[in-house]
């Protein structure tokens, strides 16, 4: 693969030099191919969930469909998990702040690819999908519905009852309400595990260069690869958006302000982490079906930091034009504002020592329209 | 006092035919860690075939012992990136598998660069660190 890379590091400074007016401009080094390729391939081998025996089982996605689709477990019957999360919207709601019974404080996320997180949230409050399902359910600015009327709604409903019992060989235990919120909270991420981003060209590019393919990669639009050169380059993009879904899963001050009104701020991962430690529905609980507890690590080692207050989870740049607005407040409505963001950032307000994760880049405007090229690359639509 | 490693890793039924050249006799195939100050200790530290990937989580194996009368108190083991000024998010869980020797689960790097592994003993109250360097692309 490495022969292979500098084959094509070549291949894309001759294109470039033969073709248009930027004749001499180097594209992408082989430190920058050799970075570029660790990004991939996609789609990654996804094993199913150990934590939720009904992961991957057919029923339990149909009936975590059914789930996720009906208003009937909202308070007030009129708000369904995809009401927020809509297939047609990029699995979001493409508000800057998402909409419950009150205004959110926060960004409605993509579900595209939820199945790969390690936190879920954008203050990783939940260390698995099936715990992160229910928690809107409950949330009282969010479906404000509690475990009994949710159980109740399941079991009133014929259709649905036959399903859960069907799946978990048991009807609605009435009795055991907290158990029986968590079976369909398993059922709903079973569900969700389905939703996946398929291929996108900066896929195909990558592939090409892994395999050497001259014609393939020479598909790729060239601002999508200045962009690249960009990314993968003095950009440091990858410090944190690394690896095939390009995100390391973890928490970043990205420079984003993190108040939200006079007396108010949000604390980002430094709460989340605190709901976390707080919470039965952990990797490391009794609800976990995995008898090896495989993924307790998380909550028992993750540490609490100081820099962990306004730290926010670092997102997979996957289909983004499908699911502005941007940043874990939906404050940057465009591409092109989430790059001159971080090139004109302000690091004055970032609470760091030591050499800057983020610096500001200084990007004239056809890097910057580079940039955008290349994120636009990692979308499928 | 900590008793020669040999002896631990005979007890842990390992193969004979291996390399035993590496620091308190471990493995030549495991990291000498360096001594950061005065140490009355050596160390070994085994990450397995493939180089820490970012994001990903990876255990360790550590082999200590006492290159004196010095006995071993505790220990701990952690990592930092020298040029952000941070560590990791987690804190790694350590557990002893023998005479001198540990496992340590829960790294992850979170980013790629210039990381450094710490191991830190202590012994009459007083710490000493040895480490070593890894670079993850």
């Amino acid at each position: 693969m490495r022969v292979a890379g500098r084959l094509l590091a070549l291949v894309v400074l001759t294109l470039l030099a033969t073709g248009t007016a930027n004749s001499a401009e180097p594209v992408l080094s082989q430190s920058q191919i050799d970075k570029l390729l660790l990004h991939g391939p996609w789609p990654v081998q996804w094993d199913r969930d150990p934590s939720n025996r009904v992961s991957g089982n057919p029923n339990a996605i149909a009936l975590g469909r059914d789930l996720f689709f009906s208003p009937k477990l909202s308070g007030n019957g009129k708000m369904s998990c995809a009401t927020c999360h809509h297939p047609g919207r990029g699995w979001t709601d493409r508000l800057p702040q998402g909409l419950g019974t009150t205004k959110l404080d926060r960004n409605t996320q993509s579900l595209f690819n939820v199945r790969l997180n390690r936190w879920f949230g954008w203050d990783g409050q939940n260390d698995n999908l099936w715990a992160q399902s229910i928690r809107p359910l409950l949330d009282p600015k969010e479906m404000n519905a509690s475990a009994g009327h949710v159980v109740k709604v399941v079991n009133g409903d014929p259709e649905l009852a036959e399903a859960y019992e069907n799946v978990f060989g048991a009807a609605p235990d009435t009795a055991n309400l907290e158990l029986t919120l968590v079976n369909l909270g398993k059922a709903m991420a079973a569900f969700q595990e389905t939703i996946v981003s398929g291929r996108s060209p900066f896929d195909a590019f990558r592939d090409a260069l892994a395999k050497g393919d001259e014609k393939a990669a020479s598909a790729y639009p060239a601002a999508a690869k200045r962009g690249a050169a960009l990314f993968f380059g003095r950009g440091n993009c990858t410090f944190c958006h690394t690896g095939p879904n390009f995100t390391n899963g973890e928490f970043q001050d990205a420079g984003v302000p993190y108040f939200l009104g006079p007396g108010r701020v949000d604390k980002g991962r430094y709460a989340g982490i605190g709901k976390l430690k707080a919470s039965k529905l952990t990797l490391a609980g009794d609800y976990s079906d995995d008898p090896a507890k495989t993924g307790a690590w998380k909550v028992r080692g993750v540490r609490a930091l100081h820099r962990n207050f306004g730290e926010f989870k670092v997102p997979s740049l996957r289909n983004l034009t499908q699911t502005a607005p941007y940043m874990h407040n939906g404050s940057l409505a465009t591409l092109e504002d989430v790059v001159r963001h971080y090139s004109e950032i302000d690091v004055e307000r970032l609470h760091a020592d030591g050499t800057r994760v983020l610096a500001p880049l200084h990007l004239n405007d056809r890097e910057v329209k580079d940039l955008v090229a290349f994120l636009e690359s990692l979308s499928t639509g | 006092m900590i008793r020669t490693i040999i002896t631990g890793a005979f007890c842990l039924g390992l193969s004979t035919s291996a390399t035993w050249a590496g620091a308190c006799g471990a493995p030549d195939t495991w990291h000498t860690l360096t001594p950061e100050d005065q140490t009355s200790f050596k160390a070994a530290l085994n990450l397995g075939a493939n180089t820490p990937t970012v994001g990903a989580p990876f255990d360790v194996e550590l082999q200590v012992c006492s290159t004196g009368s010095k006995s071993l108190d505790r220990l701990s083991v952690d990592a930092t990136m020298p040029a952000h000024k941070h560590g990791m998010n987690y804190q790694p869980q350590l557990s002893r598998t023998g005479e001198g020797q540990y496992k340590a689960t829960g790294f992850l790097f979170h980013m790629p660069g210039h990381w450094k592994i710490t191991v830190s003993v202590y012994s009459d109250g007083a710490p000493s660190h040895l480490s070593m360097d890894i670079n993850v692309p």
